[in-house]
Parts: C-alpha cells; structure tokens; sequence
C-alpha cells in the first residue's frame, strides 16, 4: 500500500484508457493489472453521440478512481477551465495538469503548467503536472505545493522509454519526498523498470498496453515488473564497478598463485 | 427567440429558458455532462435557475477515453 494525493492504493500503475482496439479489452486489461487509478479525459459532446455514455459505463463498475487529466490544453486559462469541468463530472478534485507547448512532441509548456497548477492547488484541486524533466521545473512544482509529479520519460506515445536517465535519477535524489510517477514515452516493462529502480513511486502508461498485440496480457506484464522492480529497489541495488569483482572466493583454491614478494 | 451557441453551432431558443430545460430540449436529458457557459463551469444543482442569455457560448462535455 503507498499514499497518493489523499488516497491509499495498492497498485503502482496507473493505466490510460485510450487507444484500445474495444471498451471490453479495456476493462480486461484494467481488471488483469489490478490497478487503482485509470486516466480518463473529457471532450465536447453531441447529443446524438452516446460515446461517452457507453466509456463510462464500461469502467464505472471496475472500482477505479479516476484521474482526469486536461489533454489538448495549450494554455493555463484552458487548463484551469477544463480542470473546472473535469471535476464537475467526474466529481473529484484530482487532475493530471497537461498544458502542451509543442504540438509535435506534446512537450509541457513549463511556464502554463506552473502557472495552472499554482491557480488549481489554491483552489484545492490535487494537482499531477505532467511535466518535463528539467530539475527546476519539478523544484518549482514542489515550491508551489505539488505533491505528486509525472516527468515524461520521452514524448507521449513515441515508446522510446527513458531519453535522459541522469536527469531522472537526478529529479529522485534532489526530491526525495515528492510522489513521482513517470508518465509518458513507455514502451516496454523494462523501461518501467528503469524508473522503478531509481526508486520511482509509480508508473502512467498507455500506448504500450493499449497498442499490444495481447493488451491484457501486457498490462499484466507491466504490473508484475513495476511491483517486481519496486521491490528491487526497495532491497537495493549493489553498486555499479568498473571493474570484475570475483564472486567466488579465490583464496586457495586448486590453482591460486600468490604473488611472490621479491 | 434569442441566439445561442452550443460546442460552436449555432441555436435559437425561446425565451425565457432555463438551462435544464434547454439541455432536455437538445437531448441530453440524463447523460452524465457538464456544462460551462462562457468558459464558467455551471454546478448540475443550479442547472434550473440559470437562465439562457443571447450570445452565451455553451459547452457540453462527456466523459472521454484518455491517457
């Protein structure tokens, strides 16, 4: 069990809910992953459309919480707006805060999403950046009282994991105490186990599950290396040597050569 | 009649009219929505006293797939 926002879970991935080939393989990947949280978004609706109708009656029943998030915003106004009506129909104060700057990469807008969410935390939303990682963008999140933050690893949908390592690595170690959920850019459990062993708090991901060829079984894949890699760092890693150390106790054995003195 | 805009397109609606009913009216009657009028969110409880005002600019929204 581990604390998020005002919330105890047990689950340390977060599933999207887009991009399924259908609303029922989507419920069985939620339900094989066992998770806890699921994302959901929120677009304008035409009465003849029952869409969102049917969405939501397919992932109602599964015990979720959800995590709106405000995909498609390009400034904080349309953030903070969207983040207004997300909690009016979602009827939770938590928000994935998604303010892009680039419409190639979706990269964060660094100053919208600073902005935004210094405006929703005083108004009482829980508020998850998706941001960059850029230390003093996540430094600056943490100052306006974010306690959760979601650095991508690389651009949304792109699979290609974990792009600057260092900077990871750097963003645990300088804020030990914040939630940090790697959001964005995850193709493969071994890039969420990546993050995971940095000591990582939790894992958001979509595309790798949703686009697999078998996604519930991936989903299971990914649920069985967060919780593995979680539990490796929490046993913790030994440390990297340049050098081979032997495992085996070489003294005396059958053909040891001590060094002669001279 | 008095002019509206609903998710962009355009509509007419008799005055005086209430949110509700306007939304009973354009068929979303018990769908799970929400509303914002000139880019304010409108609380489902004060659905009834709000009333329709030429050149509102109304959005509905629904829940939506997302990552």
């Amino acid at each position: 069990m581990w604390k998020i926002a005002d919330r105890t879970v047990n689950s340390r991935l977060i599933l999207g809910t887009a991009l399924y080939p259908s609303l029922d393989i989507l419920r069985q990947a939620i339900i094989t992953a066992e998770v806890d949280i699921i994302t959901v978004s929120l677009r304008r609706q035409a009465p003849e459309k029952n869409a969102g109708a049917g969405f939501w009656q397919a992932i109602s029943d599964l015990g979720c919480h959800v995590l709106p998030n405000t995909a498609g915003c390009r400034t904080a106004k349309e953030a903070v707006t969207m983040a207004h009506m997300a909690r009016e129909l979602f009827k939770t104060n938590w928000i994935k805060l998604e303010v892009i700057g680039d419409d190639y990469l979706l990269q964060p807008d660094p100053f919208g999403v600073v902005e935004a969410a210094g405006i929703l935390l005083a108004e009482g939303f829980e508020v998850f950046p998706y941001c960059t990682d850029d230390l003093v963008l996540c430094q600056r999140l943490v100052d306006i009282g974010c306690k959760t933050l979601m650095p991508w690893g690389s651009p949304i949908g792109s699979g290609q994991g974990i792009l600057n390592l260092y900077a990871q690595r750097t963003i645990r170690e300088r804020l030990p105490e914040v939630n940090l959920i790697l959001d964005a850019g995850i193709g493969a459990p071994s890039h969420a186990a990546q993050a995971m062993e940095l000591g990582f708090d939790g894992i958001l991901l979509d595309s790798a599950v949703a686009l697999a060829n078998d996604p519930p079984q991936m989903a299971k894949a990914f649920n069985q290396v967060v919780m593995a890699s979680r539990q490796a760092y929490q046993a913790g890693l030994m440390p990297k040597r340049d050098m081979a150390q032997a495992s085996t106790p070489l003294l005396d054995t059958p053909f040891w050569h001590q060094e002669k003195v001279s | 009649m008095i002019k509206v805009t609903l998710n962009s397109e355009r509509k007419e609606i008799e005055q005086p009219s209430s949110l509700q009913q306007a939304l009973v009216l354009w068929g979303y009657g018990e769908g799970m929505v929400a509303v914002a009028i000139d880019g304010q969110v409108v609380p489902q409880a004060k659905y009834d006293e709000t009333m329709l005002q030429a050149g509102h600019d109304i959005v509905v929204i629904a829940p939506m797939q997302g990552g």
